[in-house]
């Protein structure tokens, strides 16, 4: 019993490296193209901004949290910058981007931790608010973007493309929160059992919060490296981004009920994700299809969450002589 | 004196729906004291659009009934390929609506089936999962967006969603009895026991020997059913189709299921508050089309009314949960 579970566990565990190694297979078959340096380059650059928001929403998830704001966030965001910064140099506008982001999720933080209203439907409400915003400033008309913005999409750094220099320092900064801080480890620690952590001492409250500001920060970045690359906003910007964001954290092993995961992970869910769209194109599949695709894949990751975290219930669960390892 | 007033705050607690219906008045009172324009006919026509509200916002709530974070994102999904296979599937005449109505049924039967395996199966968090079928949903509509033609209605559909009986609206009509059905279910039948006991505490359900699974299930059947009737009537209502139809009925379904007094974790609801609720915000996004606001304003607002609502309500969840 107990091996056969570590055993599912660990094909559970690994199964989207698996899905990834035969999709990689499965389209270099189907295509010559798919298999070309540029062709990944440019499968990480079109993953960065999905990597970049679904990274702050692994902190989210971590403390057993969700956030559904983020698309419309990534909106509002770039709302502001095209309509009330277009004679602004970029990094001014980055800066912007960042400290409304942070207001917003400060906002979600706070009607979550002080207001104690659940989080999927905070976040839902203010889905509708930031976007209604978002509309009520542009008047829903298509914002276009000024040129030092938009000559960032073939800048580079260090003969990195930006949006993969933006990607990387991202996730280096939440890799080293994450693993090599005190807040890090509190972040699981409030995920894992929030009674616990409370009775640790910790401030639990202030955790969430501080998630859900890392949240709205990301998706203000990932908001802004998405618009140098398109140029253009019109009111569906953004729309059900906060899908794809959670679906490639989910993808990467961070669970939907809090504790576990890695950003890591995450960064290999969106990955695996944009992969997945790239392939599709490559072999032009019908594009009513990417949508059904991603579903399944969805379906497929949380219904693995699902699954590992019973297991994982299962096998910690306390007996009353202390088990031998197994 | 001391003993009515806490009778009057205990009637207060139970009665959660006083509140809408105390919005709603005060609204009312304020509109037909600042402007000329709102009359009697134009609280019909908010009975009217809050009527097409009430089947998505009474599934919304049986669903969230249930507790444990449980709702039915893929509500505004449903109701648009609800809509879409009205328009598709109608030829004109009372036979052929029998048709659409068995489609409609089959639609809202599968996708709440769905949705319940999904959640009861799988174990994927309602949440996730409604709103990844909802997206399926909607994908299946833009595949038939191309083939949608014109709208044989059919004379029953018609009187159904647009007619009236001395002056009051058919779907006014539709929403009382669907309330006071739904009333009756949650108060008085075993199945609504059993709904409240399993939102209240799930293994004390268990325990206590009811099936929770078929509970949990039987409202996301019941919510999608509504909400493709709802895509129905609202086809009726429009003489037509179109791709973001269902949309606002997510937030208004979420928001008159809050704004009605139905705790949003679980364990409690009230079908007279959902209608109330429902009547209220669209009340309050008639007072904003009647003040004239620029778009993205509504949703601004109810937003802002659901998390208002929830947090001056918040206190008293949170001690029910503890």
């Amino acid at each position: 019993m107990k091996i056969g579970s570590r055993a599912l566990l660990l094909i559970l565990q690994n199964a989207p490296v698996i899905l990834f190694l035969v999709l990689l297979v499965v389209f270099g078959l189907m295509s010559d193209r798919f298999f070309a340096f540029n062709n990944f380059r440019n499968i990480i650059i079109q993953a960065a901004p999905i990597a970049i928001l679904a990274i702050g929403m692994t902190f989210v998830l971590l403390t057993g949290q969700i956030d559904l704001s983020v698309g419309s966030s990534m909106y509002l965001t770039a709302c502001v910058v095209a309509l009330y910064m277009p004679d602004m140099p970029w990094p001014a506008s980055l800066f912007a981007v960042i400290a409304l982001g942070a207001l917003i999720g400060a906002v979600n933080g706070f009607a979550v931790t002080r207001l104690g209203i659940v989080s999927f439907i905070v976040t839902l409400a203010m889905l509708f608010v930031l976007r209604g915003i978002g509309m009520w400033l542009s008047n829903t008309r298509t914002l276009m973007f000024p040129d030092q913005i938009l000559t960032l999409n073939r800048a580079t750094v260090l003969g990195i493309p930006s949006a993969i220099f933006a990607f990387l320092v991202v996730f280096l900064c939440a890799w080293a929160l994450l693993t090599q801080t005190p807040f890090g480890r509190q972040v699981y620690a409030v995920g894992g059992d929030p009674d616990s952590a409370r009775k640790a001492g910790l401030p639990v409250s202030r955790i969430v919060f501080l998630c859900f500001v890392l949240a709205g920060i990301c998706a203000g970045i990932g908001g802004f490296v998405s618009i140098t690359q398109i140029g253009a906003v019109g009111p569906k910007y953004g729309d059900q981004v906060e899908f794809a964001a959670i679906a490639a954290a989910v993808l990467g092993g961070v669970s939907l009920f809090g504790g576990r995961g890695s950003v890591g992970g995450t960064v290999f869910g969106a990955i695996l994700i944009k992969t997945v769209q790239n392939g599709l194109n490559i072999i032009n599949a019908d594009p009513y299809v990417y949508p059904l695709v991603t579903a399944a894949i969805i379906f497929l990751a949380v219904a693995i969450d699902g699954t590992r975290t019973r297991i994982i219930e299962r096998l910690e669960r306390r007996t009353i002589r202390p088990l031998q390892a197994v | 004196m001391a003993e009515q007033r806490q009778s009057l705050s205990v009637a207060l607690r139970e009665k959660r729906w006083i509140w809408p219906l105390l919005g709603f008045l005060v609204l009312w009172a304020i509109l037909t004291a600042l402007t000329a324009r709102f009359s009697l006919s134009s609280l019909t026509g908010v009975a009217q659009s809050a009527a097409f509200l009430l089947l998505p916002a009474l599934g919304q709530m049986l669903v969230v009934t249930t507790g444990r974070g449980n709702i039915d994102l893929s509500i505004p999904s449903t109701v648009t390929l609800a809509a879409y296979l009205t328009v598709l599937s109608s030829s004109g005449s009372e036979a052929g609506f029998g048709v659409t109505l068995v489609l409609v049924l089959a639609l809202g039967l599968l996708a709440g089936a769905f949705n319940a395996g999904l959640v009861l199966l799988l174990r994927i968090p309602a949440m996730i999962a409604t709103l990844a079928s909802g997206y399926i949903l909607a994908t299946a509509t833009l595949s038939v967006n191309a083939r949608i033609g014109s709208f044989a209605k059919p004379p029953l559909l018609a009187w159904l969603a647009t007619g009236r009986v001395s002056g009051v609206p058919v779907m006014v009509i539709i929403a009382v009895v669907a309330t006071v059905l739904f009333a009756v279910l949650l108060g008085r039948s075993a199945w609504g026991r059993k709904l409240f006991a399993v939102g209240q505490s799930v293994e004390a359900a268990r325990l206590a020997g009811v099936r929770v699974w078929a509970v949990t299930a039987s409202t996301f059947v019941l919510s999608a059913v509504l909400s493709s009737l709802t895509g129905m009537l609202l086809a009726g209502y429009a003489s037509g189709a179109f791709l973001e139809m269902g949309t606002p009925y997510l937030l208004q379904s979420v928001g008159a299921v809050v704004l009605g007094g139905t705790l949003i974790a679980g364990g409690s609801a009230t079908a007279f508050g959902t209608l109330l609720g429902g009547l209220l915000l669209v009340m309050i996004v008639t007072t904003m089309q009647v003040a004239g606001l620029p778009p993205g304003a509504q949703d601004i607002l109810q937003g802002i009314v659901i998390i208002a609502v929830l947090s001056v309500a918040g206190g008293r969840m949170g001690r029910r949960l503890s």
